[in-house]
């Protein structure tokens, strides 16, 4: 039997551990909600997608990542002294933020952008639209002194801005960030997603503006503010952003689009103007369903895609160059060229450019990748966001109000930080550069020519 | 052409704000730039997805297009001292910043307008918000007409001044019936509505 332990008001809370809070204790009801099928679903779908062929440990879920979301958002409520139906709703809204992922996170969210007309946050979205229709969650929230499924599905949608709950769960400095860096560090084995959590959450508090209610901080977190605002900079770039792990997310991408474009999978569930009606087969997804359905469908190169992911035998990278004044001089194809990030606007370009270099190198162009890396936006938006310097309130010792980077000595805001350098274009392809300098030259001659022409 | 290459919208957002800061010569600061974004993606069905945020409709995609327009040194992005504090909702003290083309930027509007069609056509449209007097306005006025015309817009039915502010209110912006008024009667005289497509 589960350990409980008495909480406020003869409460009996149930104790579990997570490897990187500790002991997390959950009311009845959140217990209750983490049994129901759709937070059951989260066990399978991981929260770094692929990561594991980078970092092998990466194996850790969006399951417990939402119960870990949750026990924070609790320490953060509990920080701004807020109580009752509205603490409630607020861990509530942290334990489901997550629920409408499709699987593979991020790699499934920009599946979904690119089939949707909906922009921002698309799994957010379907995470709100599950809270208000699925039964066993609405009979958890809307029974039993719950705090109601339009608190909670409302905070999600960040309908109110004026509430503090809504920045604990979906803010410049909010549950699911403090969470996810330290939890993605711990299981991937690298440092540079620790910071001191305790330092920040003592320091919240919570303001009145002209606009109500905001969350802040006192001067005295600044400093672990800047080691979370460079925490997040170094797991983009050293594990976001790790070359294998966007290569495999670029493969898997691949490989479903080309699954939804032959009908192996349908392109309601990942539309997400579509996909409400049929909730239940959206949600039958995750990590394993969704490969079983490409590798046992009828599309070849789908299947082959996630051949290469299951034995981690990967399309090697036959180009790679910097998208920079170096290497594009004329600004006009500069512009072009990186404007090849936004795989929305530019399909049509990326395709032609795909099987331009097929033709040349006489390959099939469905096992032609092109891929385009930022720092500052990877083309697959892991965890979401960035954390905007400008949005995060300070409170000084004096009583004066200041915006994060006008008080910090090292992060000065987005600008200040513009990394235009580090925007990558690679390609994959089937070709064997490592064994053959020629295939490598070739390659390079090749897509030289193409972007050269590329205005 | 497969189901994945329908192209969803019209206008990379980094040509949006190229051509509106070559239209206006100077954008004063990332607040105007995001309204005057906003009143323009609605009047030109431009698709950029807006959400709301702490001063009224903001896109994180314009944002990022801003940022690396700057990166690329298309787009200078002149900080202005502390000292000079301008109107600011959530009233915590910011860095205000000026944004206007490089030399490199203006030559790259020239080609870009010579292939996007959306260049002339967004150069019209504010042409008919600086006739409208909407452009001149400050950063909060502008943050204002935007957050009522969101609001509008997403309902999507009549609504009146008290209905306004409480959904206002609901989304963490101030807003009073008065000033909404105020607001609604600017942009009515100001021909505000067949530029922003807002009924009144």
């Amino acid at each position: 039997m589960a350990k409980t332990v008495q909480g406020e008001k003869g409460s009996i809370l149930e104790e579990l551990r997570d490897p990187v809070h500790g002991l997390v204790y959950l009311s009845k009801h959140e217990k209750k909600a983490i049994d129901t099928a759709v937070m059951q679903r989260l066990r399978c779908i991981r929260q770094l997608a692929f990561t594991h062929l980078a970092y092998p440990g990466a194996l850790h879920t969006r399951f417990d990542h939402s119960i870990g979301t949750c026990h924070l958002a609790g320490r953060m409520a509990d920080q701004v002294l807020m109580r009752g139906q509205k603490r409630k709703a607020v861990r509530f809204a942290a334990l489901f933020h997550d629920v409408g992922h499709a699987p593979f996170s991020h790699v499934g969210e920009a599946v979904m952008r690119r089939y949707s007309k909906a922009t921002g946050s698309i799994h957010e979205k379907v995470s709100s639209t599950i809270i208000r229709e699925d039964d066993q969650i609405n009979r958890l929230l809307d029974g039993d002194n719950g705090p109601g499924v339009d608190a909670v599905a409302s905070i999600v949608e960040q309908r109110n801005l004026g509430f503090v709950g809504t920045w604990i769960v979906s803010g410049p400095v909010d549950a699911d960030k403090l969470d996810y860096l330290i939890r993605d560090s711990y299981f991937t084995g690298v440092k540079y997603g620790i910071y001191d959590l305790d330092k920040v959450i003592n320091e919240m508090v919570k303001v009145k503006t002209k606009a109500e209610h905001r969350l802040a901080f006192r001067e005295g977190g600044i400093y672990a503010i800047e080691q979370l605002v460079l925490a997040k900079f170094h797991m983009t770039t050293q594990v976001y952003c790790h070359k294998v792990r966007a290569k495999s997310d670029a493969i898997a991408f691949r490989g479903i689009c080309l699954a939804i474009d032959d009908g192996v999978i349908k392109e309601r569930l990942f539309c997400y103007e579509k996909v409400e009606p049929h909730l239940r087969e959206f949600l039958a997804l995750n990590d394993d369903s969704l490969s079983r359905l490409i590798l046992d469908g009828e599309n070849e190169y789908a299947r082959r895609m996630f051949i290469f992911l299951r034995d981690r035998t990967l399309l090697p990278t036959v180009y790679a160059a910097g998208v920079d004044k170096e290497r594009f001089p004329d600004d006009s194809q500069l512009m072009s060229v990186s404007g090849l990030q936004d795989d929305v606007i530019m399909r049509r370009d990326i395709s032609k450019i795909e099987r331009d270099f097929a033709e040349e190198m006489d390959l099939d162009p469905n096992m032609v990748i092109l891929d385009i890396q930022s720092v500052k936006s990877p083309s697959f938006s892991p965890p979401e966001g960035q954390i905007a310097a400008e949005d995060i309130l300070i409170l000084t010792d004096d009583g004066n109000r200041k915006k994060f980077h006008t008080v910090s000595q090292i992060i000065k805001g987005s600008a200040g930080t513009n990394e235009q350098s580090k925007v990558k274009l690679l390609l994959y392809a089937p070709l064997k550069v490592k064994e053959d300098k020629k295939v490598q030259e070739k390659s390079n001659v090749v897509m030289d020519s193409i972007l050269d022409g590329f205005k | 052409m497969s189901k994945s290459e329908k192209v969803a919208r019209r206008i990379d957002p980094r040509d949006l704000v190229l051509a509106i800061v070559a239209a206006r010569g100077t954008v004063p600061g990332r607040t105007v730039l995001q309204k005057i974004s906003y009143f323009l993606n609605n009047a030109l069905d431009l698709e950029i997805g807006f959400k709301p945020y702490f001063y009224g409709p903001y896109s994180e995609e314009l944002a990022v297009a801003t940022d690396s327009l700057v990166g690329y040194g298309f787009l200078e992005e002149e900080s202005l001292p502390l000292s000079v504090v301008k109107e600011d909702e959530s009233d915590f003290d910011s860095r205000q910043y000026k944004y206007s083309l490089t030399a490199r930027g203006k030559k790259l509007v020239e080609i870009r307008k010579e292939k996007i069609a959306e260049y002339k056509l967004i150069g019209e449209k504010i042409s008919d918000l600086k006739k409208s007097g909407l452009d001149l306005q400050s950063a909060s006025f502008l943050a204002a007409v935007a957050k009522i015309t969101f609001i509008v817009m997403r309902e999507n039915r009549r609504l009146g001044r008290n209905e306004i502010s409480a959904i206002a209110g609901d989304l963490g912006w101030k807003l009073s019936p008065q000033q909404i008024e105020q607001l609604l009667k600017f942009l009515t005289v100001a021909n505000g509505p067949k530029a922003l497509k807002v009924s009144t």
